[in-house]
């Protein structure tokens, strides 16, 4: 029998078809992540415009700082804000007042001219300059927000610090510590020396009211975000290999169709398993023989895959790819591709005809437009999400959330993947056996 | 040796054999005969490993094919009535995974391949894809796979169909040496002549039962032999003429049989010298006969 599975796995991974999809899907991935890549790279901002609000009942005024890479006020800067342009005066501020009821905009990133030149800035309450990786420190500026009316009269915060991870954020899970770093009082920009964490780019800032109105009005909050940008061209990366594998992910499974279909369906549909049942080989043996066959060939193609398409990726964005995302995808991969692999047996010794239709509509309803993502939607139950292969890799490698709010489960990543692999294949092999013919 | 013990086989309420028995010795060559859907492909696919049996067993040399497959089916070769294979391979390169089956590999493989390819007249064909071979290509290549281990045992379903003359004069001879080198055969067919020829015993299968076990001596000792005569200008007076030998039968307008041990140059010269002109005169019976009065009694 050995002999004859090296056959099989020999030709599986020589099929024209397998080699021209793992070619295609590879090259298609890498095209794609190339792209969002140099998008998202064109669109990374360095410099920082940190505004400071101060409410009150005739008006708000906005005061901006324009900060270079190095932390540097920039001195006659032009701005592009609430719908116009401003310009920085000798200490890179400028001051915009808004008379109450007047609605204004604040759009970021914004375009800063410097002497003509545009260049692409972050707008928020806070700005982090001055990244210096391998001390592992930077600069964080923060604006205040004073509120004076009739009800509060907040002129001083407290403000804390923490970093956290984009998965986290993109999970719209916030830090549960943070470091307190100093008070920031008035209309003011306060400045603050914080280490950063490589590993967790989004820098992640709380201010706390010190002043609580007399009328009892609940303590003031609020929280700011902002991604290091430094660390932000790894994370585009990570973003750009996740999204070249998704393509992978999403249509690698096809393979398994074709293999399943070559190896075992076509054979039961027209006949010619029968001779092959007939030579010295049991049932059992000659199943698990031909699935190992096909079985090589994804993960040969998994593996091929998960090494090729990071590299790629990261060299051809000029960054660099761990071994940990490497093992991560293939892992997801083989979970993804065999997951169906094994079920499309299943289908195959359930089947003698239609093998094909009955395929696709499981490739469509388990990868294409993976419906369990709609199930749990619906029935608000985030877990479902779990329940496919292609579920589990988007989970996994892309962090989808849709919208709801919960950390990866590995153990149940790791579980329900291996009940993918295992039951459907393990189901296969009894029910073929147990058939009356081959 | 070929045993097959008590075998039934049900398809949901349709009894394909019912609890069939026969024995296919060493040296012996056995024709298998019976009507469309009389039960012989399904006996020599239980046989052969590929279908299980619902009661009863099969050994092949002392191994039961359902219980000890891999031992039992090395032992044994089966040439299907229409043979389907991966087609899309060459003949040579199948003929290798197939052996693979059987812990041959690599140039051993090859070699075997190309001395059987030989044997059995497709070494010509030998890097040709399956799809383009013909009908009774197919069943020497199946042939050829099915002596990969030499085994002592061969199970031919329909074999002579779709052969051309030089096929059956093929398989004919293969037979003979099988018998010379101890071998059991057992072979179906639909062409009886061929199978009075070849097989020294006939098993003749009715829906799903066995309804004789015969040497072929016996066969044509049993059966009803019989004269038919081919006239080109036959009148009313024929009949009359014929009916002194033994009981007539009208096959066509011009063709007549007689039932009976009658001697052929007799009724000829008689014939002749009454103004007949005698186109075709043959002796018939033997396993046809035989088989259609069997099937015959067995229909009415």
């Amino acid at each position: 029998m050995s002999y004859a599975m090296e056959y099989d796995i020999r030709r599986s991974i020589t099929k024209p078809l397998v080699i021209i999809l793992l070619v295609g899907l590879i090259l298609a991935g890498i095209g794609v992540a190339y792209l969002e890549g140099q998008v998202s790279l064109s669109q990374i901002t360095k410099y920082s415009v940190v505004l400071s609000y101060n409410v009150t009942s005739n008006q708000t005024e906005i005061l901006g700082l324009a900060l270079n890479p190095q932390g540097n006020p920039i001195k006659d800067a032009k701005i592009f804000i609430n719908n116009g342009w401003v310009e920085t005066n000798s200490s890179g501020y400028f001051l915009l007042a808004i008379p109450s009821g007047k609605s204004y905009s604040i759009m970021s990133p914004t375009t800063l001219q410097i002497s003509g030149i545009n260049y692409t800035a972050s707008v928020s309450s806070i700005g982090v300059v001055n990244v210096n990786l391998k001390n592992k420190s930077a600069v964080l500026y923060v604006g205040s927000y004073l509120i004076k009316n009739n009800f509060n009269n907040i002129t001083s915060y407290k403000v804390y610090y923490s970093q956290e991870s984009l998965e986290n954020l993109m999970r719209g899970i916030l830090p549960k510590n943070y470091t307190y770093i100093g008070n920031i009082y008035g209309f003011s920009t306060a400045k603050f020396s914080i280490p950063i964490n490589l590993s967790e780019p989004d820098i992640i800032v709380l201010l706390q009211s010190i002043n609580i109105s007399s009328n009892k009005v609940p303590e003031f909050n609020f929280t700011y975000s902002t991604v290091l940008p430094q660390l932000e061209v790894s994370n585009i990366r990570d973003t750009a290999v996740s999204t070249a594998s998704y393509i992978f992910a999403e249509f690698f499974p096809l393979v398994g169709l074709f293999l399943t279909n070559e190896f075992i369906a076509s054979l039961r549909s027209n006949g010619a398993i029968e001779f092959i049942a007939s030579r010295p080989i049991t049932k059992k043996q000659l199943i698990i023989s031909r699935y190992i066959g096909g079985l090589f060939a994804l993960i040969m193609g998994s593996l091929i895959t998960s090494i090729l398409m990071p590299i790629t990726v990261s060299y051809i964005l000029n960054t660099s790819t761990s071994l940990a995302t490497i093992g991560k995808m293939f892992g997801m991969l083989l979970v993804d591709t065999i997951g169906f692999y094994s079920l499309l047996y299943l289908v195959a010794v359930l089947v003698r005809k239609n093998f094909i239709a009955i395929s696709i509509v499981l490739y469509l309803i388990l990868y294409l437009f993976n419906i369990m993502n709609i199930v749990a939607i619906i029935a608000d139950m985030p877990k479902l999400m779990y329940g496919t292969p292609y579920g589990l890799y988007e989970i996994v490698m892309g962090g989808f959330n849709f919208g709801f709010s919960f950390a990866i489960n590995y153990i149940l990543v790791t579980i329900i993947g291996i009940i993918w692999i295992a039951l459907p294949i393990i189901l296969a092999i009894i029910i073929y056996d147990k058939n009356d013919s081959p | 040796m070929i045993e097959v013990k008590n075998v039934s086989k049900k398809y949901k309420d349709f009894k394909a054999l019912d609890n069939i028995s026969f024995n296919v010795n060493n040296g012996e060559v056995v024709g298998f005969v019976g009507i469309n859907g009389a039960g012989k492909t399904t006996t020599i696919k239980i046989s052969a490993g590929v279908l299980k049996p619902t009661t009863g067993s099969v050994e092949i040399d002392g191994f039961d094919i359902s219980k000890n497959k891999v031992e039992a089916s090395k032992r044994i070769g089966w040439v299907p009535e229409s043979p389907v294979f991966e087609e899309n391979f060459k003949a040579i390169d199948y003929f290798k995974y197939l052996a693979g089956y059987y812990k041959i590999g690599g140039k051993e493989a090859e070699e075997l391949g190309i001395k059987l390819f030989e044997e059995t007249g497709i070494i010509n064909a030998k890097n040709k894809k399956l799809k383009e071979f013909s009908q009774g290509m197919k069943k020497r290549f199946a042939l050829a796979v099915s002596m990969i281990a030499n085994p002592s045992n061969y199970l031919f379903d329909e074999v002579l169909n779709g052969l051309d003359p030089q096929g059956i004069v093929f398989f004919r001879e293969f037979a003979n040496r099988a018998k010379k080198e101890n071998k059991a055969v057992l072979f179906s067919s639909h062409i009886l002549s061929e199978v009075q020829n070849i097989a020294d015993r006939v098993i003749i299968i009715h829906k799903g039962k066995i309804l004789a076990i015969k040497n072929m001596d016996e066969v044509v000792k049993e059966s009803k032999k019989a004269i038919r005569i081919a006239i080109n200008n036959p009148d009313v007076n024929i009949l009359n003429i014929l009916s002194k030998f033994g009981e007539v039968n009208k096959i066509n307008d011009d063709v007549f049989e007689i039932k009976g041990e009658v001697s052929s140059e007799y009724i000829n010269e008689l014939l002749v010298k009454a103004g007949y002109k005698v186109s075709k005169i043959e002796q018939v019976g033997g396993l046809e006969e035989y088989f259609l009065n069997l099937i015959g009694e067995k229909v009415e």
